[in-house]
C-alpha cells in the first residue's frame, strides 16, 4: 500500500514535472493532468520507470471552462488525495497581454481555473493532506514588465491565503509558493536579469515549505529578501528601476 | 513572455578551443522541438561532450537535455528513453535492477542521443562493437518535422546513416537500447606495466581474448626505448559470489567535484605533462584481481565534472584516430615522434585495439589500433601539428574520430570516410535544404556542398 496520490495539475510545466518527480521519489503515487496527451503520458512513463510508482495520466484542456469538471471526474477514482499541486500558469509578451481574447484565457488559466479546480477537488482531499498553489513574485508588486500576469497571480495568492484561513487547524494545509525566477520553459530565452534556479532544487524547496506547514513561502528563499526590499521601495525610486 | 524558441549565447566544444554564438533552443516537450525544427537550421546538442565543433552551429542548436524522460525499462533489459537522458542516469536507474550499458565511452555525461549520433565505443569494443549496434529502435525527427521509427530492420538505410551520423539526418527524439545483465557494480581488474611500445602492443594481442574490457593508458611523452610505455588494464564484471557478504552489490558514487575556475592557458605545459605521466606510470604497479567500483574503472575523469578548465582559455583538442590492422609499432612510433619533434605537450594518451567496424556509414570504429591524445592548444603550431598528424593518418589508411575532431578538411575527410558519398546521397534526399548542419558538417562538406 503506497502513501496515496498527489495530483499534479500542469504536469508538463517545468516545476510541475519536477514536483511530480519529487513526490514520486518520496513514495507517493501520482495523478498527472496536462493539456497534451502524448506529453503527459511521457511524463507519466518517466515517473513510473524511474520511481516505480503508480501513475494516472489524464489530458485535459485547462483553457476550457469544463476543465474543473473533467478534472474532478478523473480525480475521484484515486481519492482521497494526499496532495494537490497547482502548477499551471501562462505568461505572454507585455504588448499582447491586454488583448481581450488573450485576457479571457490567461486570467482563467492563471486564476479562475485554479479556484474552480481546487474548490472542486476539496471534498476529495484527505483532511491531513496538502494543497500547493504556485504563485509568483510577479504578484507582489506590479512591474511594467509583467503586471497583468502579476495581477492574476496576486489574485491567486489572496485566494490561497483565504483558503488557508478557512481550514486553519482543521483541514488540508495550504501553501502559497511565491516563485522567483526558475530555469524553466517559460523563462528560457527571456532576459530575466539573473540565472534561474534549478527546477529540482525548487521542487525540494517547495516540498520543504509544505512539510513545515508554511502558509506562504518564497522559493528560492533569497526571493523573500529581494521582494521585501522591492515592496518597501518608495515609488520615487521604484519608478526609476527598469525591472 | 512565452519563449517559443531560444536564447542567444556562447557555446563551445568540450575542448573549448572552438566557440561560437548560437540560438540555443532547449525544448522540454517533443511538440516544442518539432515546432522549432521547422523554423531554423542547426544541429542537436546534448551535454556538449563533443570535443570540436560537431555540436556547434552558427544558426541554432537544439539542446536536448530536458527531453530526458525515461519511458520504459522492461524485465528483458530493453530500455526506452528520450534522447536527452545521460548515460549516467541510465546506469543509476538500471544497475540496481541488475542491468548495465552494453557500451560506454570514457564519460557517463553524454546523452543517449549523442552516444548514438557519434556511435561511441568503449573498452569492450573488441568484443561487442559500438553503442549503435545495441540500439534496437530510434525515433528520428527529420527536416519535414515528421517522426520516423527506424531500426536495423526498419528503414535500415536511414538507421545506419543516423547511427554515427553526427546529427545530420535529424534530431533523435527517443531510442531503445538493449542493456546487458550485470551481477554486480564492480569490476575485477588486472594491471600491467610495459617498458615500451612493442611490449604494449603484444599485451593486446595476448590479452584481448582474456578480458571483456581492455585499455592502455600510454605515456605520450616518453622517448627512445621507453616510447609507448603504458599502464594496461584488463577487466571483467565481478560476479556476485566473489563479493563478501554485506558488501553493497550495486554501489553508487557521491557527487563530482568541480574545477573552481579556468586555469591560465599553459598550466598544462610539457614539463607538467612529463611529471604527470611519470607519476601516473609509477603509481600503477602491476596488480591482479583488483576490485573497482564501476565509475572508477569506466569514468576516472568524471571525478571532476569540468576538467576542461585545467587547459585554460585556449582550451585543448584531441587527436583520436584508428588505423588499419597492419599498422603497428613502427608507424605509431613515427606519429608520436612527430609530436616529440614539435616539443608539444600532450596528456592522457589512450591506446586500444578495436574489433570489427559497425555498419554505420560514418561510424568511426574499424578493426585496428586506436590512439587518443589530448593536446593543449598553443596557437598555430598546434594546428600545424594536427595537420601533419592527420596527413600521416590518412596516408596510413586510418581515420580520425569526428566526435573529437576540430581540424579535418573536406579532402582528408573523404579519404578517411569512403562511404561519405552514400551518406550525402541519403542526406540530400532526406534534407534537401540542409536544415541539419553543424560547423563540422560545413567544414568537411557534409552540408552546404552539393
Amino acid at each position: 500500500m503506497g502513501k496515496g496520490y498527489v495530483a499534479i495539475l500542469g504536469a508538463t510545466s517545468t516545476v510541475g514535472r519536477a514536483l511530480a518527480a519529487h513526490y514520486a521519489r518520496e513514495g507517493f503515487d501520482i495523478l498527472l493532468a496536462g493539456r497534451q496527451e502524448d506529453e503527459v503520458h511521457r511524463v507519466g512513463q518517466d515517473l513510473a520507470t524511474r520511481y516505480r510508482c503508480s501513475v494516472r495520466a489524464v489530458h485535459l484542456d485547462s483553457d476550457s471552462f469544463d476543465y474543473p469538471q473533467a478534472l474532478l471526474a478523473s480525480a475521484s477514482g484515486v481519492a482521497p488525495l494526499r496532495g494537490v499541486v497547482w502548477a499551471l500558469g501562462t505568461m505572454h509578451a507585455a504588448a499582447a497581454e491586454a488583448d481581450a481574447a488573450l485576457l479571457r484565457t490567461s486570467t482563467w488559466v492563471n486564476f479562475g481555473a485554479a479556484v474552480a479546480a481546487v474548490e472542486g477537488l476539496l471534498p476529495h482531499v484527505a483532511p491531513s493532506g496538502f494543497i500547493v498553489l504556485l504563485s509568483s513574485v510577479a504578484g507582489e508588486r506590479g512591474r511594467a514588465r509583467n503586471y497583468i500576469y502579476g495581477a492574476s497571480k496576486a489574485a491567486l495568492t489572496t485566494y490561497g491565503a483565504g483558503l488557508n484561513h478557512r481550514f486553519a487547524g482543521h483541514g488540508p494545509r495550504v501553501t502559497v509558493v511565491q516563485l522567483g525566477v526558475v530555469d524553466s520553459q517559460m523563462t528560457w530565452g527571456m532576459d530575466a536579469g539573473m540565472p534561474g534556479a534549478d527546477p529540482e532544487e525548487v521542487a525540494a524547496g517547495i516540498a520543504r515549505a509544505v512539510a513545515k506547514g508554511r502558509s506562504r513561502a518564497h522559493v528560492p528563499k533569497r526571493w523573500g529578501l529581494i521582494m521585501f526590499v522591492l515592496r518597501l521601495l518608495p515609488e520615487a525610486i521604484f519608478n526609476r528601476l527598469r525591472i | 513572455m512565452t519563449s517559443q524558441f531560444g536564447r542567444r549565447m556562447e557555446i563551445a566544444g568540450w575542448g573549448h578551443a572552438l566557440r561560437t554564438e548560437a540560438e540555443v533552443v532547449r525544448p522540454e516537450l517533443v511538440t516544442r522541438l518539432r515546432e522549432s525544427l521547422l523554423s531554423g537550421n542547426g544541429i542537436a546538442r546534448g551535454l556538449g561532450r563533443a570535443y570540436g565543433d560537431a555540436a556547434l552551429a552558427t544558426d541554432r542548436v537544439w539542446q536536448t537535455t530536458r527531453l530526458n524522460r525515461m519511458l520504459r525499462l522492461g524485465a528483458d533489459g530493453l530500455l526506452t528513453a528520450e534522447a536527452g537522458v545521460s548515460l549516467g542516469e541510465i546506469i543509476r536507474l538500471a544497475l540496481p535492477q541488475g542491468w548495465t550499458l552494453p557500451v560506454t565511452p570514457g564519460t557517463q555525461w553524454v546523452t543517449l542521443g549523442g552516444a548514438i549520433a557519434a556511435d561511441v565505443h568503449g573498452k569492450n569494443h573488441h568484443e561487442v562493437g559500438t553503442f549503435g549496434q545495441h540500439v534496437t529502435e530510434i525515433i528520428l525527427c527529420t527536416a519535414d518535422g515528421d517522426l520516423h521509427r527506424i531500426g536495423p530492420d526498419q528503414e535500415p538505410d536511414l538507421f545506419w546513416a543516423t547511427v554515427g551520423g553526427m546529427g545530420l539526418t535529424g534530431v533523435i527524439v527517443e531510442a531503445s537500447l538493449r542493456l546487458v545483465a550485470a551481477e554486480t557494480g564492480y569490476l575485477t581488474v588486472d594491471y600491467e606495466r610495459t617498458q615500451g611500445l612493442e611490449e604494449t602492443l603484444e599485451w593486446f594481442s595476448g590479452n584481448d581474448a582474456a578480458y571483456p574490457f581492455t585499455v592502455a593508458w600510454i605515456d605520450g611523452l616518453s622517448t627512445g626505448r621507453s616510447l609507448g610505455r603504458a599502464v594496461l588494464m584488463g577487466g571483467r564484471i565481478t560476479e556476485r559470489r566473489e563479493l563478501q557478504q554485506g558488501t553493497e552489490v550495486y554501489p553508487m558514487p557521491r557527487g563530482a567535484i568541480g574545477v573552481p575556475f579556468e586555469f591560465p592557458s599553459g598550466t598544462l605545459s610539457r614539463s607538467v605533462g612529463l611529471a604527470f605521466n611519470a607519476v601516473y606510470y609509477g603509481m600503477h604497479r602491476p596488480e591482479r584481481q583488483k576490485r573497482e567500483a564501476w565509475w572508477k574503472f569506466f569514468y576516472p575523469l568524471d571525478v571532476a565534472d569540468d576538467w576542461y578548465k585545467l587547459y585554460g582559455r585556449r582550451g585543448f583538442a584531441q587527436y583520436q584516430a584508428v588505423y588499419p590492422p597492419e599498422v603497428g609499432a613502427r608507424e605509431l612510433r613515427a606519429l608520436l615522434e612527430r609530436i616529440h619533434k614539435a616539443r608539444h605537450p600532450n596528456f592522457l594518451g589512450v591506446l586500444k585495439r578495436m574489433g570489427e567496424g559497425s555498419p554505420g556509414l560514418l561510424s568511426f570504429p574499424r578493426a585496428g589500433l586506436t590512439l587518443a591524445l589530448d593536446l593543449p592548444m598553443q596557437g598555430e603550431r598546434s594546428v600545424e601539428l594536427f595537420r601533419d598528424l592527420y596527413a600521416m593518418t590518412a596516408d596510413l589508411g586510418g581515420r580520425v574520430y569526428l566526435a573529437k575532431d576540430a581540424f579535418l578538411t573536406q579532402e582528408l575527410f573523404r579519404r578517411m570516410y569512403p562511404q561519405w558519398q552514400a551518406f550525402v546521397h541519403l542526406k540530400t534526399r532526406l534534407d534537401p535544404h540542409d536544415r541539419f548542419r553543424s560547423q563540422l558538417s560545413e567544414r568537411v562538406g557534409l552540408s552546404g556542398v552539393r
